[in-house]
């Protein structure tokens, strides 16, 4: 019985939310926006904003919890420790525990920056609060909008309107948006606006009825790992190291896996040519790794995103939560995959390469 | 501990110089794309949203976060997991060493109580025996003095009674001569008769007359 009235209601929830709550239409874009411009700085992305929060977040907690260590675990510092651990154990059970030691702070970092930005990502602050703009794919309409200025932060929040009122502009009038009946024009590129450039005005949306919000939300806050720029940065990092460790540990001799000029000079021209293109090839995988690192973990991140900003437009309650419990395991898994795989190059980085035992 | 201390601090700082190096480099090769997009325009990069800035700023955090969590984090949490390590090892060790020496004690302990009891139980035996020799030394002793004082009373006796019959003896024969010369020197008829052995017997006093 109890089963049968959870049931219905969460089918309730489910058609309110269909038929009455109409989320946003997402519009996706690849690029982080620029929502601020700072002296020196220059353009600040979102996505560079909420890293920073997840830089502070995680600095935060370094402090306050590697204070409070102690041999006997306890409350919070305790549970840190304790997964800390647990990924400790499994870094050592992979790279044995002389080189897990080493490379444990370079493979910690990277999950737990990763993770935590993931987890940053789902909270609802993202894609949400931002600056608004026109939609360059709708500059052929106007839409009215009511925005008003919260003065906490200076944060402008934009309120989505579930039914715009949209306008067919004459032919020549620029795009505009009328907030609280001022209108505001937008010239289509803004110089803050990273969006694709305009189209030509054109009269493919004329007589579309358009439900939704027309314009153009560039949020504030978006999930770190959405940006290209941030994958990359860890990637180049996770490269760069591995190759450290490599040169470090067996010296030259590390280079001799992608330059192995050593059977041409004996005079096996065959093999000598083949073991040179295998050391070119060496090299070649060697750097896809960054780019296959770097899409990896973006792709990953970024159709959960999609995905979710899709699942909240269709279906805003409920069915929306699985989705979230999914990208709950699909931002660890990533965080997973990242350091576990820069781990696994270092290790082989460091091992002694085949042909030496020869 | 304070060797310790100083033995960290040129880790610390070499770990940091080797960050550094690891970051200029990482720079450097951030340069790279930068310059490709500078150049080119590269319509696909500059799409996804790969741009210099974001990089710089991606690298930076990371770095930030790389050198901040490796010095106030794993390094801590390393070694407290390290000294707990330790330290687990060394109780359980010491547990150990603990068990065996309990069970050791307790063997000795069984043994020694075990050599007591045998010692009691010959102790017991010993001392039982030398009760039993005692109590047949004291009855024979007890007997034989015993033995002794009935041998001295009856000699006693005899000797009393010898006297009393010398004594007896002596006087009965004093009475009868007495009498005797009583009869010869009277003539006497029968009740005479025995009027003068009365008065013998009551002048000779017999009882008394010994004893004084």
């Amino acid at each position: 019985m109890r089963a049968a009235i959870i049931a219905v209601s969460l089918l309730l929830l489910v058609g309110i939310g269909v038929f009455f709550v109409g989320g946003a239409s997402p519009a996706i874009i690849v690029a982080p926006e620029k929502v601020f411009h700072w002296p020196v700085i220059g353009g600040v992305t979102n996505t560079m904003f909420t890293s920073w929060f997840v830089v502070i977040f995680l600095v935060v907690l370094a402090f306050s919890v590697g204070r409070r260590l102690s041999l006997v675990p306890s409350g919070f510092s305790g549970a840190v420790e304790a997964a800390v651990e647990a990924f400790y154990n499994i870094v050592v059970q992979v790279a044995g525990e002389k080189n897990g030691r080493r490379f444990f702070p370079l493979a910690a970092t990277i999950f737990f920056f990763i993770l935590t930005s993931n987890y940053f990502g789902l909270l609802p602050i993202n894609n949400v609060i931002g600056l608004t703009e026109v939609n360059p794919g709708f500059a052929d309409k106007h839409v009215a909008m009511s925005q008003s200025e919260i003065p906490i932060v200076g944060l402008n929040v934009a309120y989505i309107p579930t039914t715009p009122d949209s306008v067919d502009l004459a032919a020549g009038e620029k795009a505009y948006i009328e907030y609280n009946g001022e209108r505001e024009y937008k010239t289509p590129k803004d110089d803050h606006s990273n969006t694709a450039p305009v189209k030509e005005a054109s009269h493919s949306h004329e007589g579309e009825t358009i439900t939704g919000f027309n314009g153009l939300i560039a949020p504030y806050f978006r999930s770190v790992m959405t940006d290209v720029n941030a994958p990359l940065a860890i990637a180049i990092f996770s490269f760069l190291f591995v190759e450290f460790w490599g040169l470090q540990t067996l010296g030259v001799s590390y280079l001799s896996k992608f330059f192995s000029f050593g059977k041409l000079l004996k005079g096996d021209i065959l093999g000598g040519i083949i073991d040179v293109f295998v050391g070119l090839l060496e090299f070649v995988s060697e750097l896809s790794r960054m780019v296959s690192f770097t899409f990896r973990l973006f792709g990953n991140i970024f159709a959960g995103e999609v995905l979710l900003l899709m699942m909240t437009f269709l279906v805003p309650f409920v069915l929306v939560d699985v989705f979230y419990a999914l990208e709950l395991f699909v931002g660890l898994i990533q965080a997973f995959v990242f350091a576990m795989l820069t781990l696994v190059f270092a290790v082989t980085a460091v091992s002694h390469h085949g042909d030496e035992a020869h | 501990m304070k060797s310790e201390k100083n033995r960290e601090r040129p880790n610390s700082v070499v770990g940091f110089c080797r960050y550094f190096l690891v970051a200029l480099t990482a720079f450097a090769l951030a340069a790279v794309p930068t310059m490709v997009v500078a150049a080119e325009e590269v319509e696909g990069i500059s799409k996804l949203g790969i741009n210099i800035p974001g990089l710089i700023a991606q690298l930076v955090n990371f770095l930030i976060l790389l050198v901040v969590l490796k010095i106030f984090l794993w390094g801590p949490i390393l070694k407290v997991l390290d000294e707990r390590k330790r330290r687990i090892e060394e109780g359980l060790n010491r547990a150990e060493q603990a068990a065996s020496d309990a069970l050791a004690t307790e063997e000795e302990a069984k043994k020694v109580i075990e050599q007591a009891r045998a010692e009691a139980r010959a102790q017991n035996l010993r001392s039982q025996e030398a009760a039993a020799k005692l109590r047949e030394e004291l009855e024979e002793k007890a007997r034989q003095e015993a033995n002794q004082i009935i041998e001295r009373a009856r000699e006693e006796i005899r000797l009393e009674k010898e006297q009393v019959v010398q004594q007896l003896q002596s006087q009965f024969a004093d009475l009868t001569i007495h009498a005797a010369e009583r009869v010869i020197s009277q003539s006497i008829d029968k009740s005479a008769h025995q009027r003068l052995i009365d008065e013998v017997l009551t002048e000779s006093n017999f009882g008394q007359d010994k004893e004084n």
